[in-house]
């Protein structure tokens, strides 16, 4: 857990050194009393004691944005082209979706992705089910085949 | 290659920005057009999710082409981040809110389909 304060800290820091590029040592010391105090507040709201690897999420997270950036694309010129269709060919219904991520920011992050890709609108999330409104009957196939759910890289 | 190289790589970087910033205002128009268009409420949203996940996507990427590396591109990229985790969340809460408080689907839809395991 040390481990993880430290290396949040560090980032922190880094963080604000990119934002601000200022070398000067009052904005130097700002900059590190800042990070520890966002870390002190996140300790004490226990936001260190899960078990997510952030090391592990370094290389796979990027990666599966990268994947969903793809499927917003595809799925947003699909809604396009159907908005600015004369027959504006929708056929809206609520489907519900099975999720299997044990912990909240893996299902808050299935829910976000749902969200965000156009055609699909997570509704409710509980514990096994979201509730889903899916803009044609092809996004709804597709979020049942399960393929965004096996990419997310969270448990 | 001399010194012409740089004078032709500056232009197509230009190229790309001006392709983005058309492709990414006419999506923002497209997107508008359909909370128009659209019958009610939760399919209004969808149409806005295009402007704010695809329009505003190409046109901040259209601008960090111009921006180069450096601090307005960060900038630019948080902008975008805070935008992506920002977006679903509202949308979410609309739609949920509007469920809750039994606003009907137009035209009726069919609720609760198969949920396989």
């Amino acid at each position: 857990m040390l481990l993880r304060i430290c290396s949040v800290i560090l980032i922190l820091f880094a963080f604000w050194l990119m934002l601000s590029g200022q070398f000067s040592i009052l904005l130097l010391t700002l900059g590190g009393f800042s990070a520890l105090l966002s870390v002190a507040i996140s300790a004490q709201m226990r936001l260190f004691h899960g078990k997510t690897q952030l090391a592990k999420l370094v290389w796979s997270l990027p990666k599966y944005w990268l994947w969903l950036s793809v499927q917003i694309a595809k799925c947003g010129l699909d809604v396009a082209l159907r908005i600015v269709h004369p027959k504006l060919p929708i056929e809206p219904s609520f489907i519900k979706i099975p999720v299997s991520k044990s912990s909240g920011l893996g299902r808050t992050t299935y829910a976000n992705s749902i969200t965000l890709t156009p055609g699909t609108l997570a509704i409710k999330i509980d514990e096994e089910n979201i509730l889903v409104h899916t803009l044609t009957k092809a996004a709804g196939t597709d979020l049942m085949s399960g393929e965004m759910h096996r990419k997310i890289p969270l448990e | 290659m001399g010194n012409r190289a740089p004078h032709q790589v500056a232009k197509m970087v230009d190229v790309i920005t001006w392709v983005m910033l058309v492709l990414g205002s006419g999506l923002v128009l497209v997107g508008g057009i359909g909370i128009l268009r659209m019958p009610d409420v939760y399919t209004r949203l969808h149409a806005g999710g295009i402007t704010d996940t695809l329009g505003a996507g190409l046109i901040l990427v259209g601008l960090m082409t111009q921006s180069g590396w450096g601090g307005a591109t960060i900038k630019l990229c948080l902008i975008l981040a805070f935008l992506f985790f920002t977006n679903p969340t509202a949308s979410h809460l609309l739609a949920r809110t509007a469920l809750k408080f039994g606003v009907k689907p137009q035209p009726e839809s069919k609720k609760g389909s198969s949920s396989k395991v």
